[in-house]
């Protein structure tokens, strides 16, 4: 009994070394099925700086493959939602969804780790360098709009804002509900963490790159943007039209129109406002893809700005394309 | 009979005492001896690495951005232009947090902490100490992404309610929560340091006519007080490197508080002093160094400047976790030489006693309070009727002579109450919140409506995968690094370089771990699997269960290795002298008598970091976690999985729209879990404990 | 005093003659000059000790008096045992520098048995326990390894009490069984010399009553070399006794003659009880 039991560590010792072996061995067998690339690539310098080797040749995506989706946590939800539908539509297409941040998205795209990136914003340049300098332009596809909704705590009598008062107010220049035509009361302004796509556009679209208020509530969610303004009178927040609806609804919140300038006529979010252009705080959201999209994530693409990817848009509360 | 020696003549041995076992089999015994060294360095290599990697990719930072900015720069903002072109990395307010959040915690936890340490090793009757000792081991077990859940739904509302907070994402529910995951860490140490005060000492202060409550505060506790100090310092180290809770619970933002603090805001016309801004932060949100790392480490495209001060905190990170975990080690040495401490700590026992006692009324309180909003509040009331019975259920030697004894004892259960009562609150709340979710189909299902319906089972067979993987890579690495250490090693420098390493590799805060993994396996290993393999798409520098297990590998490692340590040590010396007495050689006698012997053990530490791996978040972050696949295969090495505590984190801050009850049925399976992984253990032992006959 | 009177051969079943210093067997294990040093500590100083073949030779003296460490040295196991040891002279088997640099220790200690202090069987089947040392680097069939292990405890005079539940565990055994248990286990090595350090102090008088029978047994087959606090015992078994004082040895000679007739006042002092 007791040599069986050494018995045993021998043997599971000796599995543990062949399953290790076998765990790095078989995708490299199976990696050796593949189509052979064009251009070999070069591993990069160790841990190099992101730029990471094996990202040559055009990614041909072959029907069946595994399609990595990575970046925008706004779209996350959405782009979940697309690729379930799609899934069902072609039950062979791998898809992969990644959230992270547009930044994480397009750095994986460039990186040829991910074969479409999520983003709530447009690509800045120093990536499209970086594409191009791994031989590749980065191709857009606008996928959605979302627009960002200003709500406050159900009280307050304020009747609209201008972009230039929202700005007063975020950069901490606005300090008092009375000073734009509110109720006496001490203003508390809640926005997003540094992580969120939605705090880097409000910041650039709406305070126009100057800094927060540093006494800004950061919060890591819609509902948490929510619930701070739902419980002090004089809050404020900003929240994606998407997730809005669901509280003003509840009562928690009201949602306040909002205007280019001083007389300009203020206007609410609605789908019609935003893609007509007089709801000032919206933006496109976007896919990335490496060079045009080929294969399944151009299926994917047309699945996502066809008829039943923007049902799902609509449903799920962003604004459609059209 | 003595005749001169020459030393020509010792070559003339004959035969018959040379080794007449096979070339074969001497070749394989100097391999195997030849991997146990090479395993025993691992843990000094990984340590070396994760630092040189880390830094390698912070330095570059400070070749383009004044080091003396990052450094003493009072504000992090690293998406708007700031003097001079350049963005303000300032590490000061993050690490302002981080210090206050651990201080805060520090000041919750270590009353409790010593006061339920004492009490189990001191007033508890004998028996229902080993039951007390593994509820404590249990609570250490929440992952750290439930707690966080935990702080987001139920205590941080409750505290923006009870005090009016603006928000309940503040600085003070950081703390609360990292008490939580702090006091086990502190009670189990100090516990250990109490047992081990010999027993004489105890006998002769008692001879002496001292009440057994001067004895333990005048006698005991001081003897045991650098054991005290070290897990005091373990526990701020576990709280200062915790990602997912202060991520999910501390707003990320910087309060006015802190900012007034350090002198970036003017100040108001009514001047706060410092002691009231410091106050006043824990009312408001903050951003630690963790969090920072995690939640910006997705929007920054490599290369850029702000991803180099990212790693740039990481350095940080590492740098005062190693400061903190060197002080714990030295002080845990200091133990062994058992001194007696100063009347200091007699008072302070006696100090921490009472705000021990104070506490756990307050934590009854509040409780009971967030019972009344929260799912949970049923068993709250039958828990502290339970609980309350273990602060009168005191060894029935102790006669009290003082009341002021009598105080004391009650003081020391109330902690004991405070400490454990929060986390079977938790346990409770999770459980009722979630459990009409635990249906077949939640448990098989793949996630649906963006997460906000549909089941988990993608994620818990990536869970599975990865406890898998994690512990085929680290068990066999561990097991042989530990018989390196206590079969193979002399005593000398190098073994103390190896202990050292392997204190700082448990210390490592698991968000350098993930970042350790990112660059090192996914980025460079992963790039040259791709190339060798000639992938024309890469499957190796994705996110893949390979680098996810490889990166939680690392970070379980030291608990393998202590674990295994501790039962090869366990095996009597004898053993080993009957083996090598019949011509056994280190490798026989390894493998045939101390190894079968230790196997108790060994699975203990295997089930235990185990559960380990299933519940940490930060280290799959970058490497192995994503949020949705249709890929419906079984875990595979070279995939991409979901896995539980991602997936109840993304649940929870992006999918918002999910119901309470779905959120509620993830963390459950979460905690199920990790609980029944950690419960078998703890049988386990208790059973082979009784078991063993030598 | 009663040690004079104990003349263990007279008593004993065994016949064999007792050795006189007329007619000395042939030497074993020759030992010249030995000094042995843990670390900076010097423990045996200048020990020249022969063991004759075939005899069972005494080592006492008082604690930490260098009696173990010579055991030890003798198979090598102080090496193992502890480190920084370093050892001058030389230990000679059959003529043969046990200390040279040829010499594989692992072949050396299965041909010098060890029997320890306090039993100490694996936590292995009896079965098991026997066939420990046999197996180590060999895989003999399970026939011959059958024999040998019922042959080893045999000799051990354990058979008849373990034959039913050789499977069973060597720790659900009695101390003395248990250390006979070890005996068998170094015979099954087929050793030409068996140390034994103490194996009676852990053992009531009954057990240890037997193993003495054992070892007077033994000894027609094996050389054996015994380490022993009890003077009694000494004088019951062996035929040579070695007195050590301090790391030396004080007195060495035949048993009956160094119990009737020390020549050394320390030996006396120390037979006499009056320290130690």
């Amino acid at each position: 009994m007791i040599t069986s039991r050494s018995a045993f560590i021998r043997t599971a010792l000796h599995a543990t070394v062949s399953a290790f072996v076998a765990t790095v061995s078989l995708p490299l067998l199976t990696g050796c099925d593949a189509p052979a690339p064009e251009s070999a690539s070069s591993p990069a310098a160790a841990g190099g700086t992101g730029a990471s080797p094996a990202a040559g040749g055009s990614a041909p995506m072959t029907a069946g493959g595994n399609v990595s989706i990575e970046g925008s946590d706004t779209l996350l939800p959405l782009s979940q939602k697309w690729v379930e539908a799609f899934g069902k539509k072609n039950p062979n297409a791998k898809m992969t969804v990644t959230g992270g941040g547009s930044g994480q998205g397009i750095t994986a795209l460039i990186n040829g780790t991910a074969a479409i990136a999520n983003a709530s914003r447009a690509a800045e340049d120093k990536e499209k360098d970086a594409a191009k300098a791994k031989g590749f332009e980065m191709v857009e596809t606008a996928v959605a709009r979302d627009g960002i909704t200003i709500v406050v705590h159900p009280s307050n009598t304020v009747q609209s804002l201008t972009l230039e008062q929202l700005k007063g107010i975020y950069t901490g220049k606005i300090n008092n509900w009375k000073e734009i035509g509110g109720p006496d009361t001490k203003i508390i302004a809640s926005g997003r963490d540094t992580a969120s796509g939605t705090y880097k556009y409000f910041q650039e679209d709406v305070l126009k790159k100057e800094k927060y208020r540093p006494d800004m509530l950061t919060t890591p969610s819609n509902n948490k943007i929510a619930d701070n303004v739902s419980k002090q009178k004089g809050g404020i927040g900003y929240i994606g039209v998407a997730y809005a609806t669901e509280f003003v609804q509840a009562g928690k919140v009201k949602e306040v129109p909002v205007a280019f300038k001083q007389g300009d006529a203020p206007v609410l979010p609605t789908s019609e406002n935003i893609l007509s252009g007089k709801y000032p705080i919206s933006r496109a959201l976007f896919n990335y893809t490496k060079g045009q999209p080929e294969g399944v994530v151009k299926e994917y693409l047309d699945f996502v700005t066809g008829p039943e990817g923007q049902e799902i848009v609509k449903k799920e509360g962003y604004i459609t394309l059209k | 009979m003595s005749t001169a020696v020459s030393n020509a003549d010792r070559s003339n041995a004959s035969l018959s005492l040379t080794d007449s076992r096979t070339r074969l089999s001497r070749f394989r015994e100097k391999i195997i001896n030849g991997v146990i060294t090479a395993s025993g360095m691992t843990s000094i290599v990984f340590v070396a690495l994760i630092f040189l990697f880390i830094f390698k990719e912070a330095f570059p930072l400070l070749s383009t951005y004044p080091a003396a900015r990052f450094f003493f720069g009072r504000e992090w903002a690293p998406t708007t232009e700031g003097v001079g072109g350049l963005p303000d990395y300032g590490l000061v307010p993050l690490l302002l947090s981080s210090v206050l959040v651990t201080l805060g915690a520090v000041a919750l936890a270590v009353p409790l902490g010593v006061a339920t340490a004492v009490y189990i090793a001191e007033v508890a009757p004998p028996r229902f100490r080993p039951t007390l000792k593994a509820l404590i081991e249990l609570l250490a077990a929440v992952p750290s992404v439930v707690l966080g859940f935990f702080g987001m739904m139920v205590l941080g509302p409750y505290l923006q309610a009870r005090f009016g907070f603006a928000t309940g994402d503040t600085l003070l529910t950081g703390s609360i929560t990292l008490a939580l995951m702090a006091v086990p860490t502190i009670a189990t140490i100090s516990e250990d340091a109490l047992a081990a005060v010999p027993r004489d000492i105890r006998e002769a202060s008692l001879g002496l006519g001292a009440t057994h409550w001067q004895t333990v505060r005048n006698v005991i506790f001081p003897a045991a007080a650098s054991g005290v100090v070290a897990a005091v310092m373990l526990g701020v180290g576990r709280a200062i490197g915790e990602t997912m809770v202060v991520l999910m619970v501390t707003g990320n933002g910087v309060g006015i508080n802190l900012l007034q603090l350090m002198g970036v805001m003017p100040g108001t016309n009514n001047p706060l002093t410092a002691f009231q801004n410091v106050f006043g932060a824990y009312a408001e949100v903050c951003r630690t160094l963790t969090a920072t790392v995690a939640s910006e480490m997705g929007e920054v495209v490599p290369g850029q400047s702000h991803y180099h001060a990212l790693f740039m905190l990481g350095v940080v990170l590492f740098v005062i976790t190693f400061l903190i975990n060197f002080t714990a080690d030295f002080a845990l040495k200091r133990t062994r030489d058992v001194r007696s401490g100063s009347g200091g700590a007699s008072a302070f026992l006696s100090f921490l006693a009472v705000l021990g006692g104070v506490l756990g009324i307050g934590v009854t309180i509040a409780l009971v309070g967030m019972a009344g909003d929260a799912a949970g509040g049923l068993g709250i009331g039958l828990l502290v009727a339970t609980l309350a019975l273990l602060v009168f259920l005191i060894r029935p030697t102790i006669t009290y002579r003082r009341p002021i004894d009598y105080a004391m004892y009650a003081c020391l259960g109330l902690g004991l109450l405070a400490a454990l009562l929060p986390t079977l609150f938790l346990f409770g709340n999770i459980l009722i919140g979630g459990f009409r979710q635990l249906t077949p189909g939640f448990l098989t299902q793949a996630p649906s409506d963006g997460g906000t319906a549909g089941g988990i089972g993608p994620a818990i067979l990536g869970t599975l995968g990865l406890m898998f993987g994690t512990i085929l890579l680290a068990l066999p690495l561990g097991i042989c690094a530990a018989i390196y250490l206590s079969e193979f090693a002399k005593k000398g420098p190098l073994v103390g370089a190896i202990r050292m390493a392997i204190v700082n590799l448990a210390g490592v805060p698991s968000i350098v771990h993930g970042l350790f993994g990112l660059i090192v396996f996914k980025t460079f290993l992963g790039g040259w699997l791709d190339y060798f393999a000639r992938n024309s798409t890469p499957v190796w520098q994705n996110r893949t269960l390979l680098w996810g297990a490889a990166t939680l590998a690392i970070l379980v490692l030291p608990i393998v290795i202590t674990t295994t340590e501790e039962a090869l040590l366990s095996v009597p010396a004898s053993f080993r002298e009957g083996s090598v007495g019949l011509g056994a050689t280190r490798w026989q006698t390894i493998r045939r008598v101390v190894l079968p012997a230790a196997i108790p053990g060994i699975l203990t530490g295997a089930i235990l970091a185990i559960g380990r791996s299933a519940g940490e978040t930060a280290p799959i972050l970058f490497t192995a976690a994503v949020t949705f696949t249709t890929d419906v295969r079984l875990p595979s090495p070279d995939a991409p999985v979901l896995a539980l505590p991602y997936h109840l984190y993304y649940v929870v801050t992006q999918a918002t729209q999910a119901s309470d009850g779905l959120k509620y049925g993830i963390a459950l399976v979460l905690l199920g879990l990790v609980f029944t992984v950690n419960i078998t253990a703890i049988l386990l032992r208790t059973r082979l404990r009784r078991a063993r006959r030598w | 005093m009663s040690i004079a009177s104990t003349t263990v051969n007279e008593n004993s079943t065994v016949a064999e003659p007792k050795a006189s210093a007329d007619e000395l067997p042939p030497v074993l294990i020759d030992t010249s000059d030995v000094n042995f040093y843990y670390g900076d500590f010097h423990a045996l100083k200048s020990v020249s000790l022969p063991l004759y073949a075939n005899r069972i030779t005494a080592m006492i003296g008082p604690s930490g008096c260098g009696k173990s460490t010579f055991l030890r040295v003798l198979n090598r196991m102080n090496e193992e045992m502890a480190s920084d040891t370093r050892l001058e002279g030389r230990v000679l088997l059959q003529g043969q520098d046990i200390y040279a640099p040829v010499v594989d220790k692992s072949t050396l200690r299965k041909r010098i048995g060890m029997v320890f202090q306090r039993p100490n069987p694996f936590p292995k089947s009896i079965f098991d326990n026997v066939a420990y040392g046999p197996t180590l680097d060999a895989r003999p069939n399970r026939r011959t390894l059958e024999e040998l292990v019922e042959r080893s405890l045999q000799q051990a005079a354990l058979w008849d009490e373990v034959k039913d539940k050789l499977k069973q565990s060597a720790l659900a055994l009695s101390g003395g069984q248990q250390q006979r248990l070890c005996i068998a286990r170094a015979l099954a090595t087929r050793p030409e010399v068996i140390l034994m350090d103490e194996p009676c102090s852990a053992l009531d008088p009954n057990s240890t009553n037997r193993i003495e029978e054992l070892m007077l047994e033994l000894k027609k087959e094996y050389t054996i070399a015994i380490v022993t606090h009890n003077m009694q015992q000494a004088a019951r078994v062996s035929d040579f006794t070695a007195f050590f004082l301090k790391g030396v040895v004080m007195e060495f000679g035949p048993t009956e003659r160094l119990f009737t007739s020390p020549e050394k006042k320390e030996t006396d002092d120390y037979i006499r009880g009056r320290f130690g």
